[in-house]
C-alpha cells in the first residue's frame, strides 16, 4: 500500500474496524476464509463452532467468502516423516485448496482430547510439512483457533496454544478472538449432548474470532494490493 | 526376586539410604517394572535410543528394577474416534489393542512410565497424541494409572525446537489419569530434552543424553517409593 492508499483507507475506515472491510470491498478486494474442523466426528460441535466463526467472518463484508472443511472421514493417518504420502490420505486434496492465494485466513477447530488437540488435528498439522516444502505456501495467511472442550476449563487454552505453536512453524500470522472477549481464540464447551448453543460465552468468542480473522485478512490483503 | 536374592542384595548394598528407602517394596518380592514408550514413527531412531538410555539409568538405581521398551515405530495406531463425552468415546481397532496394551499390562501395569516423543512442529508427534488418546481404556471406568510416576522425554531437531512444549503437552495429558508427573534429577528438572543435531546419532548429544539418564533415575526413585507404598 502506498501513502495515498493508506490515507484513503484510514480516512474511510474512520475509527471503526467494520468500515475497513467496507472500503476493501469497494475496491473489489475479496478474501477467502477456510475453517478446518479436526474432529473425528463429522457435523458435531467443532463443525458447529466453526460455522459460527465463518458466518461472523462473512458478515464483515461481501468481499469475504468462506468454506468449511471437515477432516472426519478423510482418512488422514499419523504422519511419518520417512514416508509422508503413505498416510496422508485425503490430505492430498486439501493441499491445493489451502495453499490457494485467494485463501487469506484459516480457522483451525479442534475438540480437546486429553488437554490438547485431537490426534487427527496433529496428524493434519504434521502433514502440513508439505506447505513448508512448497516455499511456505501458508506463510502470511492469518490463522485463528477454535477449541471445544467437555468442561469449562477443559484444556481449551492449552489446545489452542499447541495449534498456534505448530502454525507459527508455517509462518502464519496468529490472531486471537477479537474484542470484546479478545483472548486466545474461540473457547467452547460441549454440553455433553453434542450442542454448544447454550454456551453463550463460547459462541461469542467464536463470533469474535470469525469477525477478527476476516478483518485482519482484509487489512493484510489491502497491504499487498 | 525371591527372598534369598533380596537378602543378598540388601546385604551387598549395606546401609545406604537409597537401599533403605526401597527395602519395603522388596519385602513384597516384587520386581519394579518401568516401561518406556517411544512415540516416534521412526522405529529404533533417536527417541527410542534416548528412552533406552533413560531405562538403563533407571535399572542401575536398584537391582529389582526391570525395564521394557515399547517402540511404537511402524505400528498402526489411530486416535480416539471421539464422543459427546469421554465415556462415550469410541476407539478404533488396531495395533494399540494387539501390540501395545498387552505388553503394557503384562504381567501387570508397570510401576513407572517414561513417555518420549519427537517434536514435530513444536508439539508431540501425531502418533504420540494417538497413543495418549488410546490410554483412555486405562482411565474409564477406572483410573488404572492413578498415582503412577510418569516422566517425559522429547527429541527436537533444533536446540530450542519445542522440546519443552512437547514435555508439557504429555505431562498435561497424563495428569488426566491422576498420575504423578516427575521430572528428572537436577539439571533435567522438566524431563529429558534431547537434540538430534548429529544425523540420528543421538548419543553425541551429551547434554541431552545426560538429561535422559537423570530422568531415568528420577522415575526409578519415584517408582520404588510408589511400589513401597502400594505394597
Amino acid at each position: 500500500m502506498n501513502r495515498r492508499e493508506f490515507l484513503t483507507t484510514t480516512l474511510a475506515a474512520g475509527a471503526t474496524t467494520s468500515t475497513v472491510s467496507a472500503a476493501a470491498t469497494q475496491e473489489g478486494r475479496a478474501v477467502k476464509i477456510i475453517g478446518v474442523s479436526c474432529s473425528p466426528r463429522k457435523g458435531k460441535t467443532t463443525a458447529a463452532a466453526l460455522s459460527i466463526c465463518l458466518e461472523a467472518a462473512k458478515a464483515v463484508g461481501p468481499g469475504v467468502a468462506t468454506e468449511l472443511i471437515e477432516l472426519a472421514g478423510r482418512d488422514i493417518g499419523v504422519f511419518d516423516p520417512a514416508n509422508p504420502k503413505a498416510t496422508q490420505g485425503g490430505f492430498a486434496d486439501l493441499i491445493p485448496v489451502l495453499s490457494d492465494p485467494s485463501v487469506a485466513g484459516v480457522i483451525v477447530g479442534t475438540p480437546v482430547y486429553f488437554g490438547n488437540m485431537t490426534s487427527l488435528c496433529k496428524a493434519f498439522l504434521d502433514h502440513c510439512m508439505a506447505f513448508r516444502q512448497q516455499k511456505f505456501a501458508l506463510g502470511g495467511k492469518v490463522a485463528g483457533i477454535v477449541a471445544v472442550g467437555a468442561v469449562r476449563n477443559g484444556g481449551q487454552e492449552l489446545a489452542i496454544q499447541s495449534v498456534q505453536a505448530a502454525l507459527l512453524c508455517q509462518e502464519m500470522i496468529i490472531i486471537g478472538d477479537g474484542q470484546p472477549t479478545a483472548h486466545f481464540g474461540a473457547t467452547l464447551v460441549n454440553d455433553g449432548k453434542d450442542s454448544i448453543t447454550s454456551d453463550e460465552f463460547g459462541t461469542s468468542t467464536a463470533r469474535n474470532l470469525g469477525r477478527r480473522i476476516a478483518e485482519v485478512a482484509l487489512r493484510l490483503t489491502a497491504g499487498t494490493g | 526376586m525371591d527372598r534369598r536374592k533380596f537378602l543378598a542384595t540388601t546385604l551387598a548394598a549395606g546401609t545406604t539410604a537409597a537401599m533403605a528407602s526401597t527395602a519395603v517394596a522388596a519385602q513384597d518380592d516384587k520386581t519394579i517394572r518401568i516401561v518406556g514408550i517411544s512415540c516416534s514413527p521412526r522405529k529404533g531412531k533417536t527417541t527410542a535410543t534416548a528412552i533406552r538410555v533413560a531405562l538403563d539409568a533407571a535399572k542401575a538405581v536398584d537391582p529389582r528394577i526391570e525395564t521394557e521398551l515399547i517402540d511404537l515405530g511402524g505400528l498402526q495406531i489411530s486416535g480416539s474416534l471421539g464422543g459427546a463425552t469421554s465415556a462415550e468415546a469410541k476407539q478404533p481397532e488396531d495395533d494399540f489393542e494387539l501390540e501395545v496394551l498387552p505388553v503394557l499390562k503384562a504381567p501387570r501395569l508397570p510401576e513407572g512410565l517414561i513417555i518420549g516423543s519427537p517434536s514435530y512442529f513444536r508439539s508431540v508427534s501425531a502418533l504420540c497424541k494417538a497413543f495418549i488418546e488410546r490410554l483412555q481404556v486405562l482411565r474409564e471406568p477406572k483410573l488404572l494409572l492413578a498415582d503412577m510416576p510418569v516422566g517425559v522425554l522429547s527429541v527436537g531437531a533444533y536446540r530450542n525446537g519445542g522440546q519443552e512444549l512437547v514435555i508439557q503437552e504429555i505431562q498435561t495429558a497424563m495428569l488426566v489419569h491422576e498420575v504423578m508427573v516427575v521430572g528428572g534429577k537436577p539439571r533435567a528438572h522438566q524431563g529429558a530434552t534431547l537434540w538430534n543435531a548429529y544425523k540420528d546419532d543421538i548419543m553425541k548429544d551429551e547434554f541431552g543424553v545426560e538429561t535422559a539418564k537423570q530422568l531415568g533415575v528420577r522415575v526409578a526413585e519415584a517408582a520404588l517409593k510408589f511400589a513401597a507404598r502400594a505394597s
